[in-house]
């Protein structure tokens, strides 16, 4: 119980993160944090203790033997690969930002109201 | 019942985005006309579909089987609601790329709109077709990320600091929906949602307050995504694109003068 508490604690870090800094780059990273207590969280969904990777080797092996569950990890696998594609586009328009306004805070980009 | 029908609606957007760079290095002009046709066809399967049978139809991709009672791999779902939704998404589309035929010749860049034109199409397609919780997450990314080009699309300064809300915003939103698929999951140990909601309904303990809980997350997820009523402000006017398939969008005047 302690490591989903853990993990949830992981995730209001990064919420709070990107709620309270003022520089793109940090937001960035703060939204990265939540990324990964996600990930963790999946991963410890399909976690059973003592039990080995979801490869069968043999039907006697599997008798015995705890599996953890392979699906969790397959949706990570991809939100991962997801992640990437946010992350690199986000920099992407990190860096256009800091050509166009010559600053990383957010409080002097604000053309818009929004 | 089976209905092939329904991979193409997701099949043909994407075969159109990806043959779209090729297509227009044998004939600059022939791009436009690919996504205008390629929209029409989905539209008139979508009529076909909207005054054929009314029973639901379902799309097995690989033509998995169920496992003793368990459904395994994904499958495409058609009800009443998906649809008219599809109708929608198609019908708009269409009249999109034909607009787009001659509005976009005054631009740069002309085969990059179409190619996350249609990969914006096909997300759509498939999110409002898709019959279990973690197809509509991946599908809702591939919508998202096409409309977060989108709107940098002219990369003029307000554009790309539109898009960079709108990414941050779109980014937690994606999070929290991932986040209420994670706990369904831990949960009801299913993806499907016919299966989600049979496990919910046989099971013998209340789980009332961990719905609530994950109705939470997935609601604030969709909402902030779509831009719904209660979580609209603060968010920069990124209407120009995004055409959405549920949610509600409401005007404010003072947001207009950006984008548009």
């Amino acid at each position: 119980m302690t490591l989903y508490i853990l993990c949830f604690i992981l995730f209001l870090v990064g919420l709070y993160g990107l709620l309270i800094s003022r520089n793109i780059i940090k937001i960035v990273i703060s939204l990265t944090i939540v990324e990964i207590s996600i990930f963790l969280l999946l991963i410890m969904v399909g976690y059973i203790s003592d039990g080995i990777a979801p490869v069968v080797f043999d039907a006697q092996i599997l008798e015995n033997q705890a599996v953890v569950d392979p699906l969790p990890q397959t949706m990570v696998l991809t939100a991962i690969v997801i992640a990437l594609a946010t992350n690199s586009m986000i920099l992407t328009m990190a860096i256009r930002l800091y050509k166009k306004y010559g600053t990383f805070d957010v409080h002097e980009i604000s053309k818009l109201k929004g | 019942m089976e209905n092939h029908a329904l991979i193409f609606f997701i099949v043909l957007p994407f075969l159109a985005a990806f043959s779209i760079p090729l297509v227009s290095l044998a004939s600059e002009k022939a791009k436009a006309y690919v996504v205008a046709i390629v929209s029409l066809v989905l539209m008139v399967l979508s009529v076909q579909g909207l005054f054929g049978s009314a029973e639901t139809t379902i799309y097995a991709v690989g033509g998995w089987k169920p496992v003793d009672n368990i459904p395994i791999g994904i499958h495409l779902v058609s009800d009443g609601l998906s649809r008219f939704m599809l109708l929608i998404v198609n019908a708009m589309a269409f009249f999109c790329a034909v607009f787009a035929i001659d509005y976009i010749k005054n631009y740069t860049g002309q085969k990059y709109f179409f190619t996350l034109f249609c990969l914006q199409l096909a997300g759509l397609n498939g999110a409002v077709l898709a019959g279990d919780m973690f197809n509509l997450f991946v599908f809702m990314e591939v919508t998202a990320k096409a409309s977060y080009a989108l709107v940098a699309f002219g990369v003029k300064k307000t554009e790309i600091e539109a898009s960079f809300k709108y990414q941050v915003m779109g980014g937690l939103a994606s999070l929290f929906l991932l986040f209420g698929i994670a706990m369904l999951y831990w949960m009801t140990s299913t993806l499907n949602m016919a299966d989600i909601s049979m496990v919910l309904s046989n099971s013998e303990i209340d789980h009332s307050n961990t719905l609530r809980f994950i109705q939470l997350f997935l609601l604030a997820g969709i909402g902030i995504k779509k831009q719904a009523i209660t979580f609209y402000k603060g968010l920069p006017a990124v209407v120009t694109c995004w055409w959405v398939t549920n949610g509600i969008r409401t005007h404010d005047p003072q947001n207009h003068n950006l984008m548009l």
